[in-house]
């Protein structure tokens, strides 16, 4: 049997060879698979197709390609076939839609026609149905056409009467027996339990059997009678439900049935006859589709079930036999057509044709290949499988079925055995050197697939490494292996070497109990141990680790999209290295102990880094960024992980890579560098241990020192990364950082000049550092910034800016010059042009700007004051530069928000007791009001006068004036003062500047006049709370006063809660709204008394 | 003088000036109390229930919060004074006429405010109650608006009646024409004559 069966296989399976090469040879894919061959390096004999020799493996793996002729007249062909494609397509979608209107009919016979009616395969008529009813009845369920047929007249209108009619008319009963004729129309459908609806179709079938056997029967109510009674009988002698005693009887028939009619006699032999068979074989009136055959189905499954290995012997040949019959009569059968059709097939080659057929037969191949690699042994039958497994994989790659190579490719790679303590043997070898080769020829087609090949190479890798007595070499922390369990280890592993001598090797588990014994329980992962170091020393001597490496060095040759597949899967398989530790099974994690699970390896670390290098020269730019995007990610989560050993392996072998790249010339404008530092962005801002923030700005400080003058679009990375070490607690890592940016600034500035802003923001970090004397020192630098921006040194970054919006270039020399002149506000031009260089200009000076004003806000005194200090002799020293719209947007943006400092100063401030007390300020270096908000004022102040034309041109005195007024009228009594006494010098010196001839013309006089005013009346307080209650006017108060005082806010404060004991003794007009001359108001009290004035 | 009064019966046409039955205590919605007769015309209702859910949904201020602020208002009403001062004192030829009266309208609203806020001695009781205000060396003094009231109308009566006194000037009066400086003073002294003196 075995050798029948083993030959049968690899026929088997050579039948699949062929037929998957036939695909791919149709597919066209056939002429480079030529490689295949040469890779297997197996000897190849020419042999005819159709006469494969038993077990020649080499003969079916390259057959002859087609005659060159043959491929050119089937151009001329290719029309008609794929005409054959449509129409095979077109009928499979037919099939489809007939599929589901049977299952519809079968829920609701009605919705089943009308859906089918629908889509045009069939029409309402009664012909039409019935026709449909008859070729389909071995799938249609018999009780709904049952039903269907036995429809009463009224029903439809009378259609389905009609289409009864139909179904009888299609049937031939000329020359059959009664009976049989019954058993012929009842084969269709199922007779419907009510005697009305039994009746109509016997009376139908009755008349057409008279009508084609006109000898039988007198008449057709002769028969009709006959046909109930057979019925009948039917029911009396096969019912269970009958008692046996009380089944009718041969004479009781017969008798039953004469003289059913006057129109003639039946004769006794027919009616005999009838009993007999009816008796011996009873009409099959009960369903024989396939719903009913499910049932027997799990029968035969159940006797299956607890079956010897003999039953099941016995049942597979039987199976066999039968296929083997079946098959030669097909085979008979398609040799009598002749041969045309297989040539025809054979000579076709047009992908069209090959995906359908593969898109068949896919799941069944894998299914078989499975079952086979599982159990057999045998090389030849490996061999051939995986064959059809390359076959297959790269007929799913090219046709692009991505489940069928995802499912191929992921079961090749399980049976690689690499994944899980299991043994790996010579078959297992023999898949991985397969998975290597498809990895190699179907690098460009694998798309997420990588993720299995890769994750068995790095398993590879682990157990090439294990060999080497190295198990922990390419991962870090501490081993747990200590030498004794090493040791005993290694006596454990020469047990097993016995037992396996003794023919009991093979399964642990049975052997387990007496490792057990020997060793004082060795733990599960121990003896998944033994099992790893065998399979690495089969490695060992099996794979050539070139192999291994060939897959990552060919990342270069991958198409640009298919790189991309690679690297995202690498990522993938790394990540799971460093999640798993060891990458073992999860029955060793189990038993495994934290410490080692965090042990993580790097091998696809390494791996990625290496990957990087070979495509970072090979690539175009643009590829490699999309690359770099994936493995940025990457070696930015692995920065941060918490084991640091490996962190730092990380960053070292990200600064190697950036080292490489950053020695590439790098046109400005470009982001490349940029986005190739940002994982150390990522990873410094994320980390949270101080030694990995350390490493990456050591890392960064060498990358400057070594290639500075090659950095263009990277200083914005690295300033961002000096921004975050500069809010960083810890001195060192800040001190590293600015001694950097210091050194740069004062040795190579010139390089800078691009990022002029990017410095600027990492400067005014620096002074936002907690560190004090980085604070200060940073501020002086930022002056010297202020000093390079104002004499020009920076025009060229203007340039540089203004690359981005090429319209603007020509302006950019128009604003350098007229800064030179120093008055840009009188500049000649267009308005527009000096809107376009004041953005320009403004957008270097605004970080720096805005920067300085932010640290007057300064938590530390020293701090503050030199912020502020060094923003006045800024703006003094440069402010003739500016326009006036960028004098108002200085003001708006930059001046007027640095009093919101006081806002946020909880300081104790002193407070009058009465109004003309006077306390002096607080002397409390805390206090922002105390401290600054004087002089603040007065920087607003002296800036107002100093740049007065631009300022004025500007239209600022408004928002000046509200700025004071803002902080007049709030609580805080030291703000108000300081602010009252501002606005006084503001408006005495701006104002009259000293004459006694105002100086502004008369809307400002207008606006001075109105808000000074405002801002006594809204401090006058006419509500006092409800504990004390509201001041009355006295009665003498003019209008015009009441008026003003009507308007002040701090009347409207509150009111007081209703209700007062007062309001409740009152007459029916209490409460009322009424209104009043000085606006509306409640009646809250009724007297009797007499008042002089209406308004009190 | 006469002009003064038609002018205020004119504004309030439904308000009987002297001697009338007070009958009604309105509290007006900016805080203030008006003493009124019947004539007040009563507002429509649904209005008027707007007002009252106004009313309810209004929060209560505790003192304690409403005394620094009533304080620091106290003081700045009475430190921006000086400026007043500085501007129309010696430069009221700096202004037009309508800037002049917005300042010194203000001045006035000033000077009542105070002076209303000095009579009410409910109001300063309970204000001394809660020790608001309290004077270091007098403690049982009342709270008081003295200086404001006193200040406020000495700047007005000082500008005015320096105004008044300056024959050489004129005053633009803000449509291109110019008044004498002491016309427009004069019609400011009746008034006040007529305010601290009474009608006659």
């Amino acid at each position: 049997m075995t050798t029948d069966e083993h030959n049968l296989r690899i026929k088997g399976l050579e039948g699949l060879v062929i037929v998957l090469r036939s695909l791919l040879r149709s597919a066209s894919l056939w002429g480079d698979s030529k490689e295949y061959a040469d890779s297997k390096s197996m000897n190849i004999s020419e042999s005819d197709e159709t006469s494969i020799a038993p077990s020649s493996v080499a003969g079916i793996l390259f057959p002859p390609s087609p005659a060159l002729g043959e491929s050119d007249s089937f151009d001329a062909q290719s029309a008609d076939h794929i005409n054959a494609v449509e129409i095979f397509d077109k009928k499979q979608k037919m099939q489809e839609e007939i599929e589901t209107g049977i299952l519809k009919f079968n829920l609701n016979s009605k919705k089943g026609l009308q859906y089918l009616s629908n889509l045009g395969h069939i029409e309402m008529t009664p012909e039409s149905v019935a026709l449909f009813l008859r070729t389909y009845q071995d799938r249609l369920d018999k009780a709904a056409v049952g039903e269907y047929l036995g429809r009463e007249r009224e029903y439809e209108n009378g259609f389905c009467l009609k289409v009864l009619h139909e179904y009888v008319e299609l049937m031939d009963f000329t020359g059959m027996a009664f009976d049989m004729a019954i058993r012929y129309f009842l084969s269709g459908f199922r007779l419907p339990g009510e005697a009305q609806k039994i009746d109509r179709l016997m009376e139908k079938f009755a008349e057409r059997y008279y009508l084609q056997n006109r000898d039988t029967f007198a008449s057709a109510d002769m028969a009709f009678i006959l046909a109930f009674s057979t019925i009948m009988l039917q029911t009396n002698l096969h019912n269970p439900a009958i008692r046996e005693d009380k089944r009718m009887t041969k004479e009781q028939f017969i008798k039953q049935n004469k003289g059913i009619s006057s129109d003639g006699e039946l004769s006794d032999e027919m009616l005999i006859e009838i009993y007999d068979r009816i008796a011996s074989q009873p009409i099959e009136i009960t369903q024989t589709d396939k719903f009913k055959q499910k049932p027997k189905k799990e029968e035969n499954f159940v006797v299956f079930q607890p079956s010897t290995d003999k039953r099941r012997k016995e049942a597979f040949n039987d199976e066999r036999k039968e296929m083997v019959r079946a098959s030669e009569a097909m085979f008979k059968q398609k040799s009598a057509r002749g041969s045309v059709y297989i040539r025809n097939v054979s000579s076709m080659s047009d992908e069209a044709y090959a995906r359908p057929m593969f898109d068949v037969v896919w799941a069944p191949i894998l299914g078989v290949l499975s079952q086979i690699l599982e159990t057999s042994d045998d090389s030849t039958t490996v061999d051939l499988c995986l064959i059809t497994f390359q076959y297959a994989i790269r007929l799913a790659c090219r046709l692009e079925f991505s489940t069928a190579r995802n499912t191929f490719v992921n079961a090749l790679a399980k049976f690689t055995n690499l994944d899980g303590g299991r043994e790996i043997q010579k078959k297992n070898i023999d898949c991985i050197r397969t998975l290597l080769d498809v990895a190699m020829q179907e690098g460009d087609f694998l798309e997420e697939s990588w993720i299995q090949v890769l994750q068995a190479t790095s398993q590879l890798a682990r157990l090439l490494m294990f060999a080497n007595g190295t198990r922990n070499e390419d991962s870090f922390g501490e081993s747990t292996d200590t030498s004794g369990s090493r040791r005993r280890i290694s006596t454990f592993a020469s047990s097993r070497q016995v037992d396996r001598q003794s023919g009991g090797g093979g399964l642990f588990g049975t052997n387990m109990e007496k490792f057990t014994s020997l060793f004082s329980g060795p733990s599960k992962a121990e003896v998944l141990r033994i099992v790893e170091e065998q399979n690495a020393e089969l490695i060992t001597k099996e794979i050539d680790p070139v192999l291994l490496d060939r897959i990552y060095m060919n990342s270069q040759n991958l198409s640009a999209d298919s790189v991309l597949h690679f690297v995202s899967c690498l990522c993938q398989v790394s990540m799971l290295e460093i999640s798993v530790g060891g990458g073992l099974s999860s029955a060793r994690n189990k038993s495994t102990t934290p410490s080692e699970a965090t042990n993580p390896r790097v091998f696809s670390l390494q791996k990625l880094v290496e990957v990087a290098d070979y495509n970072m020269g090979s690539r175009p730019r643009l590829a490699w960024a999309k690359m770099w995007a994936l493995l940025a990610q990457h070696f930015a989560y692995i920065g941060v992980h918490d084991n640091h050993a490996l962190a730092m392996c990380a960053i070292d072998s990200l600064k190697q890579l950036s080292i490489k790249f950053l020695q590439k010339d790098e046109l400005s404008n470009f982001n490349f560098q940029r986005v190739f530092l940002k994982p150390f962005e990522l990873i410094i801002c994320k980390t949270r241990f101080p030694e990995i923030k350390d490493l990456v700005l050591r890392c960064i400080d060498i990358m400057i020192r070594s290639c500075a003058p090659n950095i263009r679009s990277g200083w914005k990375s690295i300033f961002a990364i000096f921004e975050v070490a500069a809010a960083q607690d810890v001195l060192e890592i800040a001190n590293i950082a600015f001694d950097v940016t210091e050194r740069l600034m004062t040795q190579q500035f010139q390089l800078l000049i691009f990022d002029f802003v990017e410095l600027m923001n990492c400067l005014v970090s620096f002074v936002a550092s907690q560190h004090t004397g980085l604070s200060l020192k940073a501020l002086a630098h930022l002056a010297r910034c202020a000093d390079h921006l104002a004499d020009g040194s920076i025009s060229p970054a203007l340039e540089h800016v203004d690359h981005h919006h090429p319209h603007h270039h020509h302006h950019s020399h128009h604003s350098h010059h007229s800064h030179k002149t120093g008055d840009a506000a009188e500049a000649s031009g267009t308005k527009e042009v000096q809107i376009d260089q004041d953005a320009s200009v403004f957008r270097l000076w605004w970080p720096l700007l805005l920067g300085l004003a932010t640290r007057v806000g300064d938590s530390r005194l020293t701090v503050r004051l030199r912020a502020l200090e060094t923003l006045n002799q800024v703006l003094r020293n440069y402010g003739h530069l500016f326009s006036p719209q960028t004098w108002g947007v200085i003001f708006k943006g930059v001046l007027f928000p640095m009093v919101d400092s006081a806002k946020t100063d909880l300081t104790q401030q002193p407070q009058s007791n009465w109004p003309f007390e006077r306390p002096s300020l607080t002397n409390d270096r805390q206090s922002w009001i105390g401290t600054m908000a004087a002089a603040v004022f007065a920087m607003y102040l002296e800036l107002y006068q100093l740049f007065n034309a631009q300022v004025t041109a500007a239209r600022l005195l408004p928002d000046v004036i509200s700025t004071f007024e803002e902080c007049i009228c709030q609580e805080t009594e030291s703000l108000s003062r300081l602010a009252v006494k501002a606005l006084s010098n503001f408006i005495l010196s701006v104002g009259f500047a000293g004459s006694d001839k105002f100086q502004l013309d008369n809307d400002a006089a207008d606006l001075v006049s109105n808000r000074v005013s405002k801002s006594l009346l809204q401090n006058l307080c006419a509500d006092y709370g409800s504990d004390v209650g509201s001041l009355d006017l006295l009665v003498d108060t003019p209008t015009s006063a009441v008026e003003l005082l009507n308007e002040c806010p701090l009347g409207r404060r509150r009111r007081a809660k209703e209700g007062s004991s007062e309001g409740r003794m009152s007459s029916k007009r209490l409460g009322s709204t009424v209104e009043t001359p000085f606006s509306s108001g409640e009646i809250v009290e009724v007297r009797n008394s007499i008042c002089c004035f209406v308004v009190d | 003088m006469m002009f003064l009064l038609v002018n205020m019966l004119q504004i309030l046409p439904s308000v009987p000036l002297l001697g009338i039955e007070a009958r009604s205590v309105v509290r007006l919605s900016w805080g203030a109390k008006l003493y009124c007769t019947d004539h007040v015309p009563e507002l429509q209702t649904v209005y008027s229930e707007q007002m009252s859910t106004d009313h309810s949904a209004d929060d209560f201020v505790p003192w304690r919060q409403i005394s620094s602020s009533v304080m620091t208002s106290m003081v700045v009403s009475l430190d921006i004074l000086p400026l007043f001062q500085e501007v129309l004192l010696n430069r009221y030829s700096a202004w037009n006429t309508s800037q002049l009266t917005t300042l010194l309208l203000a001045l006035e609203a000033s000077h009542w405010h105070a002076r209303s806020f000095n009579e009410n001695a409910n109001l300063r009781r309970n204000l001394h109650r809660l020790g608001f205000m309290p004077f270091r060396d007098q403690p049982s003094r009342w709270p008081h608006l003295l200086e404001q009231e006193v200040q406020s109308l000495t700047l007005i009566l000082e500008a005015v009646l320096s105004m008044y006194a300056d024959q050489s000037s004129a005053l633009n009066s803000g449509n291109g024409q110019s008044v004498s400086a002491s016309s427009f003073a004069s019609s400011w002294i009746s008034r006040f004559a007529f305010v601290l003196f009474g009608p006659g």
